[in-house]
């Protein structure tokens, strides 16, 4: 994410009129977005296709996650697609059911980490001042903070962790990072006409927070939800790998614990380390093809693709112009 | 008492002929060669304190003063060479051997002896086995150069277990040490079969033979190489490597990713250890219902849980009158005939039996209630990391879950499950039991009311005075045939009352490999108990190695 | 107030605020270091014992704020007392087992992939809309976006236990003594090439946008085209005048990511049993190793705060205008 971005101020308008006119807006900016960019379009449609996958586990798991259905460690097979874990239940189920807890924990923490991020960020960045400096400070402290090892000492700390308390626990330390640049952007914004207007017509503060701030920092705001969303991933897989989580819920990370504890890379069965290694590196990899994407969008110099490709077709065709003439 | 100690001389000697007569057929196995071992530990600091790092020394290079072998069923002497009681059992002198000399050729005498032990009685951190902060010793006097007394309160057989726990320094050099507990005696001087110190790296160690060792002619081998390792999974592919000799860990799947590709010289004997049970907490709701335990009991499937959650390895248990394996002479025929069909695996009867008492599933969730209607839903508690045991307490839900019964895992920090434990606010937890010289002290540790609050196998809720009675009678007499009574009583006692539901004998790890070693015990020739982290086991075991 | 002053009181408060929570942590948590050992003893040990070992390893209860002055003079003498799992060698020396190799393995890394990354983005960004632009940028992304854990299992499993082609554990070879041979150094080298790779890999992407986003908006400045427009050869342009320029917000980075670095150390030195500190702190945490565990965040913490304060430097020595006030 880039801090110096500013975002296009929205002029202060009410009223029916101008929504059908805001939707097509939006529209376009969607289909801006994925035009001619294959990363956000795989990106996008890999997270969609997970979420959709792991939301539906019910129906699409053939076997109950948490149950001995066959011999330990069978190899993928017809009827157990992933094969079966050392305790002999079904991964394909498992990997679907566990997306359900990892990605709640993921999205919880992500949505602790930027409810935070832009009450800080904003307030910090609107009020300026004796606020700004605090909550800065506290910002700044954090940050110095070693986030992982930190996460680990508590985690340990704390004994048997579950889903909820990692979300819990990575919500409340990764808001650092979105908090500084929602307040840098807030404070490039606070002296635009549009506020100044909004001030001057005597809007209330929450008001113009809310209504003539907040919607100009979705771009930075979804952006940074994804980068915690993408740490969360990361840093929960890390905790349960080590054995920090509880190891008798099922996520991904568990499911790496169990494949690592069985050494089942020294057993032969590849396809219990792999299967669940392969699904959060996937499903990160495009998270971070989604992040990389939002950036490019929110800083139009970046943008490559679609531009250069018409300009290089024009350049063409003026080309063979001049030599015809 | 004179017949046991018979018994045990007589066996000894027995032994040692036997070992001689196989050594003779091959003649003397010729000395060299090193003896590489793991050791999970971040990293080796130059400490030679036995009393604060005496995980990886005591015993080789600090020799124990005797060792029970309970798999051989005999006393191995070492630097005692006999010992007896005196008149009103109140006091047991010990003789030491003649000669002995300290590794810097100073001789050991039972002055040094005297003032390791009271160094226990100053310094509570290094009493072992407890045996001066409880009182039950008073005093350990030398009596002459080669002799020492231990002065008992009361008159107590089972103290003279415990003393092999106790570590001998040499006074010549801790007599001028300030504070013991922080001295890292970094010259060691010793008595066991290695004490010079080669080299210590982070990541590995060499300590070699003791020039003055006591036993002609030993050890065969020069050296033990201590190897760093992070943890079992570590471990495992040097071992495939050939990289190391004798390994004491978890290696999955053995059979596959070890013997498998080198038959001839990597092999394996896990031998039972221990009993692993399932203490349930008899104060709380359901296991207040003897019929609800035997049902739990019944609803177990031992078999296929030692198979999946530990690879086969332990020993399943089908004694329900507290003793595993390891113990099995001990076992009495007449509690093992008319209790143990509880620990057959019969969901028919588990379910039947609950029936009759009551349990019904009044709410349709598929689970049973109690008989006043209030649901049944427990955690199992297990120590957080310890895998084999979260998976087998994992299986033993699904298997609850079979005949209606409700319950979860709950792996917990080790500080949360030992309080619980010990306080007795768990709901049940799997937990392992005493494995020491004689059965006794296992009972004396499920069931003295002592022990309560003191140790994790005591607070269950069921105890009696009567229990507490035959316990310590066992101290006082020296009738084979009464303590024989007594153990059989305490078997059925537990039988009948089900504190605890066995589960299986949790396997002695004893990985050993022959290409530059041989000697190893063996299942047909179990002359002790294979267990590295045993200071008296492995200094025998040791002992009998050599190249090949 | 100059700028160095104000940083440097910042660090000061915030290393102070640290070293308080460092002292918390421990104290308001379950389980202590004794109780640890005796669950590592498996009832070999009398549980009379308990409190006499308790006082021999210094954990006797007082006062909170006693307990909390004596911390800090210990802190301050760098006399952190004995460490429990290595009883009685003390804390500082204990770090000293693993520090050297967290730094090397850390520190190595963090340069390779900033050097890789670095010229890459240069390449990326010269060759903009090229085949390498559209495909190399975001498979880095996507790769970045492995938990540290997952890329150490792989590399672990095909370059280390299939093709056997590199060592699976240690620093160096036990049987070496430590010494500036060849043999050594090369022991040390292969020792050090699969954790090495697996972090590296993970590690380049975020350098490679950095580089090539900061050489793109420099790139549209004035004085490029000034450049340019004097005839200067492309390539020279990128090195003498765009580089530069954004090397600064790059190198500004490169002190923020020491704390990601040291958090991808620790999983990575787990996977390939390194002795470094990551695997130290493990073990610390596994045994209740209060000193130890303590010690080691501080440290890190140390490094957070000293790599913040190079980067001020940095600041100050690229932007001429922070040097007045």
């Amino acid at each position: 994410m880039d801090a110096s971005v500013t975002g296009k101020p929205a002029l202060p308008e009410s009223g029916a009129k101008a929504r059908p006119e805001r939707q097509k807006k939006r529209f376009h900016r969607i289909r801006g977005f994925f035009h001619g960019n294959p990363p956000a379009l795989i990106g996008v449609g890999l997270m969609v296709l997970m979420i959709v996958a792991c939301s539906l586990a019910p129906v699409l798991a053939p076997f109950d996650p948490e149950r001995r259905v066959a011999r330990p460690h069978e190899a993928p097979s017809a009827e157990h697609w992933l094969g079966t874990t050392r305790s002999g239940r079904d991964i394909y189920s498992q990997a679907l059911y566990g997306g359900r807890t990892s990605l709640a924990v993921a999205f919880g923490s992500g949505a602790i980490a930027m409810t935070i991020a832009v009450l800080l960020g904003m307030s910090s960045g609107y009020f300026g001042g004796k606020v700004d400096e605090w909550i800065n400070f506290f910002t700044n402290v954090v940050l110095v903070f070693p986030q992982v090892p930190l996460l680990i000492v508590l985690a340990a700390f704390l004994g048997q962790v579950g889903p909820p308390v990692i979300a819990l626990l990575i919500g409340l330390t990764a808001w650092p990072w979105g908090t500084r640049i929602i307040r840098a952007q807030t404070m490039a914004l606070r002296y635009k006409e549009f506020v100044l207007a909004a001030e001057v017509m005597g809007e209330r503060r929450w008001r113009i927070i809310l209504v003539e701030i907040l919607p100009n920092l979705i771009s930075i705001v979804g952006g940074g939800f994804i980068g915690v969303v993408l740490y969360a991933l990361l840093s929960q897989a890390g905790l349960e790998f080590l054995g920090l989580g509880d190891p008798s819920a099922v996520t991904w990370g568990t499911m790496l614990y169990w494949a690592q504890n069985n050494s089942s890379l020294f057993t032969g069965a590849w396809w219990d380390v792999f299967t669940p290694a392969t699904i959060i590196a996937v499903f990160g990899g495009a998270l971070a093809l989604i992040n990389m994407s939002i950036d490019q969008v929110s800083n139009p110099k970046l943008k490559t693709g679609p531009h250069l490709r018409i300009w290089k077709q024009l350049s063409v065709k003026i080309e063979r112009q001049r030599s015809q003439s | 008492m004179r017949s046991t100690l018979r018994f045990w001389s007589m066996a000894s000697t027995h032994l040692l002929v036997g070992l001689g007569l196989a050594a003779s057929v091959h003649a003397a196995p010729q000395q060299g060669g090193t003896l590489t071992v793991p050791i999970i530990t971040p990293a080796f600091t130059e400490n030679f304190n036995p009393f604060t790092n005496g995980d990886n020394i005591k015993g080789l290079m600090f020799e124990p003063l005797l060792v029970y072998n309970t798999m051989a069923g005999t006393v191995d002497y070492r630097l005692v060479e006999s010992f007896s009681y005196s008149e009103d059992l109140k006091a047991i002198n010990y003789t030491l051997r003649s000669g002995l000399k300290w590794s810097d050729g100073q001789a050991l005498t039972a002055q040094d002896v005297a003032f390791s032990m009271k160094l226990a009685q100053k310094y509570p951190a290094f009493d072992a086995a407890g045996l001066f902060a409880s009182g039950k010793v008073t005093d350990v006097v030398a009596v002459d150069d080669q002799t020492f007394q231990v002065v008992l309160k009361d008159v107590d057989t089972t103290v003279e277990w415990s003393i092999p726990n106790y570590q001998v320094v040499p006074e010549h050099i801790w007599g001028a040490v300030e504070d013991p507990t922080t001295f890292e005696n970094p010259n060691p001087v010793g008595s066991g079969p290695i004490t010079q110190v080669e080299y210590v790296k982070p990541q590995q160690m060499q300590i070699c033979r003791n020039p003055n060792y006591y036993l002609e002619g030993r050890p065969y081998l020069d050296c033990v190489t201590y190897r760093a390792f992070n943890d079992n999974s570590q471990i495992q592919p040097a071992l495939m490597n050939d990289e190391i000799d004798w390994g004491s860990n978890f290696i999955a799947d053995i059979e596959k990713t070890y013997v498998a590709p080198n038959p001839d010289t990597h092999h394996y004997w896990y031998p039972a250890n221990d009993a692993i049970h399932i203490y349930l907490n008899t104060r709380k709701k359901p296991f207040s219902d003897l019929n609800f335990r035997k049902a739990f009991s019944m609803a177990l499937d031992r078999e296929t849980i030692v198979d999946l959650a530990a690879y086969g390895y332990p020993t399943v248990n089908h004694f329900p009158g507290g003793l595993g394996s390891y113990f099995e002479k001990y076992m009495d025929p007449q509690v093992s005939k008319e209790y143990g069909s509880l620990t057959d695996y019969d969901p028919e009867a588990a379910r039947a039996l609950l029936e009759e008492s009551g349990y019904q599933d009044t709410d349709g969730d598929g689970f049973l209630e109690n008989p006043d209607g209030s649901p049944i839903d427990f955690n199992i508690r297990v120590v957080n990391g310890w895998t084999d045991w979260v998976q087998t307490v994992q299986m033993v839900t699904e298997y609850l879950e079979e005949i209606g019964i409700k319950s979860r895992v709950e792996a917990v920090d080790w500080g949360v499950y030992d309080g619980s434990l010990k306080q007795g606010t768990y709901e049940a937890a799997i937990n392992w039991s005493l494995l020491s010289v004689d059965p006794i002290q296992t009972f004396n540790e499920y069931f003295h009311t002592s022990r309560i609050g003191q140790i994790w196998h005591a607070n269950h809720g069921i105890h009696a005075k009567k229990v507490d009675r035959l316990i310590e009678e066992y101290g006082r007499i020296t009738d084979a045939s009464r303590k024989q009574e007594i153990l059989a009583e305490l078997q059925r006692f537990t039988a009948e009352n089900l504190p605890f539901i066995s589960l299986f004998s949790n396997p002695t790890w004893f990985q050993y490999n022959s290409t530059r070693i041989t000697g190893w015990p063996t299942a047909e020739n179990p002359y002790v108990h294979p267990v590295w982290y045993d200071a008296g086991k492995r200094v025998i075991l040791f002992n009998e190695l050599h190249m090949k | 107030m100059s700028f160095i002053a104000r940083r440097l009181t910042f660090y000061a408060t915030a290393f102070f605020l640290a070293i308080s929570f460092n002292f918390l942590i421990p104290r308001l948590m379950p389980g202590d270091p004794v109780d640890a050992l005796f669950a590592g003893a498996m009832g070999k040990m009398d549980p009379s014992q308990m409190e006499a070992v308790r006082a021999m390893y210094g954990f006797v209860d007082g006062p909170i704020w006693e307990q909390y002055l004596s911390y800090l003079v210990s802190v301050v003498n760098w006399d952190l007392g004995p460490s429990v799992l290595l009883f009685p060698t003390p804390v500082t020396e204990v770090l000293m087992i693993g520090l050297p190799w967290t730094v090397f393995l850390a520190g190595t890394s963090l340069f390779l992939s900033v050097l890789i990354g670095i010229l890459s983005g240069t390449y990326a960004a010269s060759n903009r809309g090229r085949w390498f632009d559209s495909i190399v940028p975001p498979l880095t992304m996507f790769i970045s976006a492995f938990p540290y854990v997952v890329s150490a299992m792989v590399v672990f499993f095909f370059l280390g236990l299939k093709l056997k082609w590199f060592p699976l554990s240690y620093a160096y070879d036990p049987e070496l003594d430590p010494a500036w041979t060849w043999e050594f150094i090369s022991s040390v080298i292969k020792h050090s090439t699969l954790p090495m790779l697996s972090m590296v890999v993970v590690g380049i992407s975020g350098w490679l946008f950095n580089m090539r986003n900061a050489l793109i908006n420099v790139l549209g400045e004035d004085y490029i085209t000034m450049a340019e427009a004097k005839g200067l050869t492309p390539w020279r342009v990128m090195l003498r005048y765009a580089q530069r320029n954004a090397m600064l917000p790059v190198m500004t980075a490169v002190s923020m990511a020491v704390g990601f670095v040291l958090a991808g150390s620790l999983f990575t030195e787990v996977v390939f049993n390194y002795p470094g500190l990551g695997n130290l702190m493990l073990k610390a945490i596994n045994a209740r190793d209060y000193p130890l565990i303590q010690a080691i965040l501080l440290l890190i913490v140390l490094c957070m705060l000293a790599a913040n304060f190079v980067a001020d430097l940095l600041l100050i020595w690229l932007d001429p205008r922070l040097r007045g006030k």
